[in-house]
């Protein structure tokens, strides 16, 4: 085990994909982990690590044909809003490929994007569009919130043979945690951070260390939280929550995506259906309440899944 | 001629393949082949010349009108009809379509989505760069693609990056008074967009074999030693049938008949089409050429028929796949992640 941010964690398992396998390669834009200032191009030369003009559906599509034919590119598009313009390869190559194909071909690329409310970034550099991808069978979406997270997910991204999305947020660069360095890939399932008896936290990508803040300061009420970091979104390891249900009898979900047929109420929706007998009281919801995201900071507090809103939740489940 | 003598058969035998697969596709109709179908007439010079080129490591991305290339790839014909029909004996299982033919064993790709053949082709010839392969990468296009916004990129990016690809457009309403469709682009010619980028760029007129030949292998010689993009718009003749919209049949031009390429009819209302024909062209080369008799032609086709009626008759027999494989194939992980 070993000390280190979750940035850290992410570019490590980068880098050991990279020095595994020779047909790894890395194609992106600016500020993603294909970035030259993240020391992949000096580490692997310009033959793999692949600058990119702005041109996200030409670069999506070109690492695309590329998997289908013994590469396996990371690619990073930086900002979620930007692989917007990427929705033609991300969602109807490479998601639908292998299907269409009859099983023939298979597309494993990791598509890497950041999501996050900052303020100053105003609504078209603030898109949180993971639970668009949710909506895509045959791509595979992870959003760890833990240092640990970030590097077995980057692993089995790396390692499976499907397209997978990595969804990042620059507000979890900076939080330390172990990290299982060179343990064996595992396969990604929902992961329970903190235990607790009263009721379940499934909290996702930045907001595990949210809710993991809101629990530690109920714990000194006698308040006992167990939160849960789904690590895929999809996927849903809708087991591993409705496990966590049936220890605590109380559901929040949350996350830093809009309200309305995002995560939050996938999470929600499948443990009403599939754990309607466990629950004890209604399930809440925290996410953006289907607004677009405003930069200013008066403003952008009042639309954020902040710790605020996840204890206020919390306390209205135990209600 | 610069077309090697024991080429012409072979040429003329794969056009033939691709036209009677064509025509049967119009037979069965829209009651037998599903969804929209986009047929190949006109074009079959283009298709037959290029791939008659390509080696079977060349990994080859089509579009949605992608009978014919899925034939000339050696797909079978079996594989080709059942996908047709969507039956389980389908190249894709029955998961595919007219639309999407596609073999992991023949190297071939097909995508519905315009734009999407040029970006993925790129994508495999910068695999074959870093993985050191001396493949290329063909992309077939549609004239209309070229208002893609993708087109462009990756023109730039496989010219900065010198990837061995050949975009093949196929411009399919070319016709006497040739000029880009204004209602498409606004450019001089389709071959400007590709130029400005530095990717190497030539028309041909894709009507007559001697034509169409020399050029396509002088670009897919070009890709293949200076490891650097290259562009073909290949003039194809419209074929008239094609009036009638989406799912067209042979109600205007009926079944080819190649005794025409000899014997044009007389107060014939598709002369145009009947002049310009890519098919009747190649059958007089290759009788002039010597390399076979009318005679040889004439019981090739019949034997091209029975080969193509015999697979229609067996796609027809077969089953649908089984209803449960709507949910097989959708990921690969196996337990890597949640069920």
């Amino acid at each position: 085990m070993a000390e280190m941010t979750f940035l850290e964690a992410r570019n490590r398992a980068i880098t050991e994909a990279m020095e595994a396998n020779d047909r790894a390669i890395i194609i992106g834009g600016f500020g993603g982990p294909g970035a030259p200032e993240g020391g992949y191009a000096k580490a692997f030369g310009a033959q793999r690590v692949r600058s990119t003009p702005i041109s996200e559906e030409g670069y999506g599509g070109i690492a695309v044909g590329a998997s289908l034919f013994g590469l396996r590119p990371i690619v990073t598009f930086s900002n979620a809003s930007f692989m917007f313009d990427a929705w033609e390869p991300v969602l109807n190559e490479a998601a639908l490929l292998r299907y269409m194909s009859g099983g023939q071909f298979q597309a494993p690329i990791v598509f890497h994007m950041l999501i996050g409310l900052r303020a100053g970034w105003a609504a078209q550099h603030s898109q949180t569009s993971h639970a668009m991808l949710c909506n895509a069978p045959g791509l595979v979406v992870v959003a760890p919130g833990t240092p640990a997270g970030a590097y077995e997910m980057m692993r089995t991204a790396v390692a499976s043979n499907d397209p997978v999305v990595f969804v990042d947020s620059p507000t979890l660069h900076r939080e330390t945690g172990e990290v299982a360095v060179g343990a064996g890939v595992r396969p990604a399932r929902a992961k329970v951070l903190r235990s607790g008896t009263d009721v379940t936290v499934v909290a996702v990508s930045a907001m595990a260390p949210r809710a993991l803040r809101v629990a530690e300061r109920l714990a000194g009420e006698g308040i006992s939280v167990e939160v849960v970091d789904p690590q895929v979104i999809s996927p849903l390891d809708r087991s591993g929550i409705l496990e966590s249900v049936a220890r605590t009898g109380h559901l929040v979900a949350v996350d830093e995506g809009q309200l309305s047929c995002g995560v939050a109420s996938e999470i929600v929706g499948s443990v009403a259906e599939h754990g309607y007998d466990l629950l004890k009281s209604a399930p809440r919801r925290v996410a953006i309440p289907d607004v677009p995201v405003p930069p200013g900071p008066t403003q952008i507090e009042v639309v954020t899944p902040n710790e605020s809103r996840i204890e206020a939740a919390i306390r209205a489940a135990l209600d | 001629m610069s077309i090697p003598h024991d080429r012409l058969v072979p040429l003329l035998e794969s056009m033939l393949l691709m036209r009677r697969v064509e025509e049967t596709c119009c037979e069965l109709g829209p009651q037998q082949v599903f969804g929209n179908y986009h047929v190949y007439f006109g074009q079959e010079a283009t298709g037959a010349s290029v791939l008659s080129m390509i080696r079977p490591e060349d990994p080859v991305f089509t579009t949605h009108r992608c009978h014919a290339h899925a034939l000339a790839r050696g797909i079978p014909v079996e594989q080709v009809i059942g996908e047709l029909l969507l039956r389980g004996s389908g190249a894709s299982k029955g998961k595919g379509g007219t639309q999407h033919i596609m073999s992991l064993e023949r190297r071939t790709v097909a995508t519905s989505i315009v734009g999407g053949s040029t970006s993925m082709a790129t994508g495999a010839a910068l695999a074959a760069q870093v993985a050191g392969e001396d493949w290329i990468a063909v992309a077939f296009l549609g004239d209309r693609s070229m208002a893609e916004g993708v087109v462009p990129e990756v023109f730039n990016l496989a010219g900065l990056w010198d990837l061995p690809v050949l975009y093949v457009c196929e411009n399919n309403f070319w016709g006497p008074t040739y000029e880009p469709r204004r209602s498409n682009l606004n450019i001089s010619a389709l071959t400007a967009l590709p130029e400005t980028y530095g990717v190497r760029a030539v028309a041909v007129e894709a009507v007559d074999m001697s034509v169409v030949y020399p050029v396509a292998e002088e670009l897919v010689e070009y890709v293949r030693r200076e490891r650097h993009p290259a562009f073909l718009e290949a003039r194809t003749p419209g074929w008239p049938g094609r009036s009638g919209g989406e799912n067209p049949s042979l109600d205007v031009t009926g079944l080819t008949d190649l005794d025409h390429a000899w014997n044009p009819p007389a107060d014939d209302p598709i002369k145009g089409w009947h002049d310009a024909d890519p098919l009747l062209h190649m059958v007089r080369l290759v009788v002039n050429e010597g390399a076979a008799s009318k005679d040889e032609i004439l019981q090739m086709d019949r034997t091209v028929q029975e080969r193509v009626a015999k697979a229609a008759e067996a796609a027809i027999a077969a089953p649908f796949p089984p209803a449960v494989d709507a949910f097989a194939d959708i990921l690969g992980g196996g337990d890597l992640w949640p069920k």
